[in-house]
């Protein structure tokens, strides 16, 4: 989506971080299932880096398509999870995991501030 | 959407779970059983979990995975014999083969199991709660 109607890059940093954030609660859920499973490895997704770089416009490493038909495959850039390359832990999962559930209701907060703002400024000051 | 895909992952967690803590009722509940249809005593029966791409095609890019039973094998080691010449299942020198259950490893594997299925449903609620957030945006 287009935010180009706002004056700062908030709305658009905000939402980036809503999606990445929730792509990690995803990760962080797939851990957790593969608890007891044998040789599972868990998955990792550095938030910070990733806003990071997508931020500064560090190109997404996406599938090379040889054609001009080709459909460009999923929406969601590759190369952002990696293999910790270790075995799911129970405490510390659950410690990512809340901590991505604050990080992620302090977002949608400041979302609903920073709209409220616009809010005002449209509507003007009613009461 | 991102937050469904989260809840399915969860919701397979609960189910490979809760049929981990089927086969420990099942091996709890046949700790004495000298006799089987397969005939001999009741054989140890484990659960092999094994991670599975949330779908088939996405899988072979990164993706996260949920969890399935895999297989469910029959431990045959350990065998408790016991001398015991009056039970009718006793051999003719008066041996008796009991199931290779150890009500500790399995109360140990019990807890394990619910541990992690009360840490699949944390995942569960903390997604609800994140998905129940994001509807108040422009609220």
């Amino acid at each position: 989506m287009s935010w180009d109607g706002f004056p700062d890059k908030v709305v658009q940093i905000l939402e980036k971080s809503l999606f990445w954030q929730s792509r990690r609660q995803e990760i962080l859920a797939g851990n957790l299932a593969n608890l007891d499973t044998p040789r599972y490895r868990r998955k990792e997704l550095d938030f910070r880096k990733v806003l990071t770089d997508q931020l500064r416009g560090v190109p997404e490493i996406r599938l090379a398509a040889t054609h001009a038909d080709h459909l460009p495959g999923n929406r969601v850039p590759a190369g952002l999870v990696r293999d910790a390359g270790e075995g799911g832990d129970l405490d510390r999962e659950m410690v990512h995991l809340a901590e991505n559930q604050l990080a992620y209701q302090a977002s949608v907060q400041m979302l609903i501030r920073k709209l409220d703002q616009v809010r005002t400024a449209l509507e003007g000051d009613r009461r | 959407m991102n937050i469904f895909q989260t809840m399915d992952i969860s919701a397979s967690g609960l189910h490979a779970q809760r049929q981990r803590l089927n086969v420990i009722a099942e091996n709890l509940a046949n700790s004495h059983t000298t006799r089987t249809p397969e005939g001999g005593p009741y054989c140890r029966k484990e659960v092999i979990l094994a991670s599975r791409p949330v779908d088939e095609f996405a899988g072979l890019l990164e993706q996260s995975s949920k969890v399935a039973v895999q297989a469910v094998s029959q431990n045959r080691e350990g065998f408790r014999v016991e001398y015991d010449p009056g039970h009718p299942d006793a051999d003719d020198k008066g041996m008796v083969t009991w199931p290779n259950v150890n009500p500790i490893t399995e109360m140990v594997s019990l807890t394990m199991a619910s541990r992690a299925f009360d840490a699949n449903v944390a995942v569960l609620r903390a997604s609800k709660a994140m998905a129940l957030k994001a509807l108040e945006i422009g609220r």
